[in-house]
């Protein structure tokens, strides 16, 4: 079943075209992984599905027109978890995740959004850390308080920008077993950037690979993953493997030769 | 009740909670003090009884008049300038993500001692009559605050962008202001330097109204926005995903606190610091919450500006230091030993 439907998006820095009529589904209670080069699009991407950026083209969420609606309106049905974030103001764990409530609301936090928080924290495992300071934690911790505030919105949609980007191999690990396991629990569907190609192959239901703005294929990653995608998407030769789930595993070797 | 992330976080906001009780009470125990200072001794008993008879059966005896017509004005605008200046601060700090802003960083209150040094130095004013220093000061307090706006806004009022325009507005008001000076009498200098130094002792009973009202209808708004500008720290782009129209909030906000701002100052001349330490103190104390550091801010503005007009009026007294003078003597000690003993980072 389809949960959004991204028809012809197109975007623009000033006069540099940076995605050009971009259209694909999100089916509902899957895991799409958006794969590409750096430059490629797939942050500007993530950004024009939940309004932050003004694109061409529609996003269309059960029907109903995401770039017709609100800011407050977008952000109750769809939570965003930037690549980074500069460093603020000193805050606790708490603090940062109630404010993923904000749209839900009002000035003084309600029981229940208080209970929303609690169960976040723990389905993020970070209950522990509730009244530690957000900027002396670790990388991987940090990276699991901004999706439990991404989460806290109760989205139906989780939009996530290369969220393992600053985490090390186990917490890599953790943080996609994480997002896979809510997706089945709760049924939200997620849209990620991501740069491991590996991690996509073994976490997401599909994948669009991005070139220089525009769509390059969509499919499954056994589908789509082959060695002339990856020579063509990302410059590189690579060979394949596969897991004892049938996943591919890609080994990438060397760049591959500039063809006129 | 076991012990949930939940049950530990309301805990931590029961002692935001006390911080608020007891700053309150200390701000409301210092404003009686500083009504028994001067000429005419009183006890602070009689600070209270004095004042909670005239609210309700206005005394004629001496210590009725010395107590509501000279020396209350003075420590309610005390009261009203410092929480004014402390919420502005906390307010511009959160809006452009920046420690180091205040009411002085857009350059509003250049251009305040600018619209003064016009009526003292020139003899020019928007209005004629009494009040035309003040009213200069407040118009172009606001000429300022639009001419940033103006500037922000084709940069789509960016914090950058804002602290940028606010830098620029500030010198052109700076030099503006010098070159009057430079073209003025030994005595109008004299006046313009002793109102950009900042004094409560211009304040009466209208000056006080209308701060008030100005305050009444400002500070509920802004608390409104409290949990708006906790997001904001997130950065605009976080901001927006959690349903927060950045733009509109910064507008709107920076609009109020130069209300408050020009409000105030118009009255007082220009007083620093309140508006960068007091958020800064209460951040270290009572965290980034701004439904809780409003208040406080609030308060401790407040409160550090009763302590520098008690200074200034009795450490060399008869002699009056420049209110402006003992603010920065008093909070910077303040501020530089909580910011060396807290541990960790607060901004």
């Amino acid at each position: 079943m389809v949960k959004i439907i991204i028809q012809d998006l197109s975007f623009r820095y000033r006069s540099a075209p940076v995605l050009q009529e971009i259209s694909f589904n999100v089916g509902r209670s899957k895991v799409l992984c958006l794969l590409g080069p750096n430059g490629s699009g797939k942050s500007t991407l993530i950004k024009c599905i939940n309004q932050i950026l003004r694109p061409k083209g529609r996003v269309v969420m059960d029907g109903d027109e995401i770039h017709s609606m609100s800011i407050s309106d977008v952000a109750r049905r769809m939570g965003y978890v930037p690549q980074s974030e500069t460093m603020g103001m000193s805050m606790t764990v708490f603090d940062a995740v109630l404010m993923g409530r904000r749209v839900h609301m009002g000035w003084k936090p309600a029981s229940r959004d208080l209970e929303v928080v609690d169960r976040v924290l723990q389905d993020m495992k970070i209950e522990s850390l509730a009244l530690e300071d957000i900027w002396e934690l670790s990388g991987g911790q940090r990276q699991k308080v901004f999706i439990a505030r991404a989460l806290a919105q109760e989205p139906e949609v989780l939009l996530l920008d290369e969220p393992t980007s600053s985490l090390d191999l186990k917490h890599q690990l953790e943080a996609m077993e994480t997002i896979r396991s809510l997706v089945q629990r709760s049924g939200i569907s997620v849209v990620m950037a991501i740069h491991d190609i590996n991690l996509a192959a073994r976490y997401a239901d599909s994948v669009a690979m991005i070139r220089k703005g525009s769509i390059y294929g969509i499919g499954t990653p056994l589908e789509l993953f082959t060695p002339q995608a990856i020579r063509e998407v990302y410059g590189v030769e690579a060979t394949f493997l596969y897991d004892t789930a049938g996943n591919p595993v890609i080994v990438p070797l060397r760049a591959a030769e500039e063809r006129s | 009740m076991s012990e949930t992330a939940t049950v530990k976080y309301l805990s931590f906001v029961q002692r935001k909670l006390m911080f608020l009780g007891i700053t309150a009470l200390a701000l409301l125990l210092v404003a009686g003090i500083a009504v028994t200072i001067g000429s005419y001794d009183m006890t602070i008993v009689d600070v209270y009884r004095i004042i909670a008879q005239g609210l309700f059966n206005p005394g004629n005896t001496t210590a009725d008049l010395v107590v509501w017509n000279i020396r209350l004005p003075r420590i309610l605008m005390g009261i009203l300038a410092g929480a004014g200046l402390g919420i502005c601060g906390a307010v511009l700090q959160a809006i452009l993500r920046n420690p180091l802003a205040s009411p002085f960083t857009l350059g509003i209150t250049s251009a305040a001692t600018f619209g003064a040094s016009l009526a003292m130095i020139l003899g020019i004013g928007i209005f004629g009559g009494s009040s035309f220093v003040v009213i200069n000061a407040f118009v172009f307090t606001l000429i300022a605050s639009f001419a940033i706006y103006a500037l922000a806004f084709t940069k789509k009022f960016t914090p950058g962008a804002i602290i940028m325009a606010g830098i620029a507005i500030s010198y052109l008001f700076g030099a503006l202001t010098s070159f009057l000076q430079y073209i003025g009498t030994a005595d109008a200098l004299q006046q313009v330097v002793f109102w950009a130094m900042g004094s409560l002792g211009r304040a009466n009973w209208f000056s006080i109204q209308v701060v008030a009202v100005i305050l009444a209808v400002t500070l509920p708004i802004l608390l409104w926005y409290s949990m708006d500008l906790n997001v904001m720290g997130s950065g605009d782009e976080a901001a927006k995903s959690m349903g927060v129209d950045v733009s509109r909030v910064r507008i709107i906000t920076l609009v109020l606190t130069s209300l408050i701002t020009a409000g105030i100052i118009c009255f007082t001349g220009t007083i620093g610091f309140i508006g960068l330490v007091g958020p800064h103190i209460c951040r270290m104390i009572v965290g980034p919450d701004h439904r809780f550091l409003l208040p406080a801010s609030a308060l401790m503005g407040a409160l550090i500006l009763l302590c520098a007009d008690i200074a200034a009026r009795t450490l060399f007294a008869p002699q009056v230091i420049p209110i402006g003078i003992m603010t920065s003597f008093i909070g910077v000690p303040f501020f530089i030993y909580l910011f060396v003993k807290r541990r960790g980072m607060y901004w």
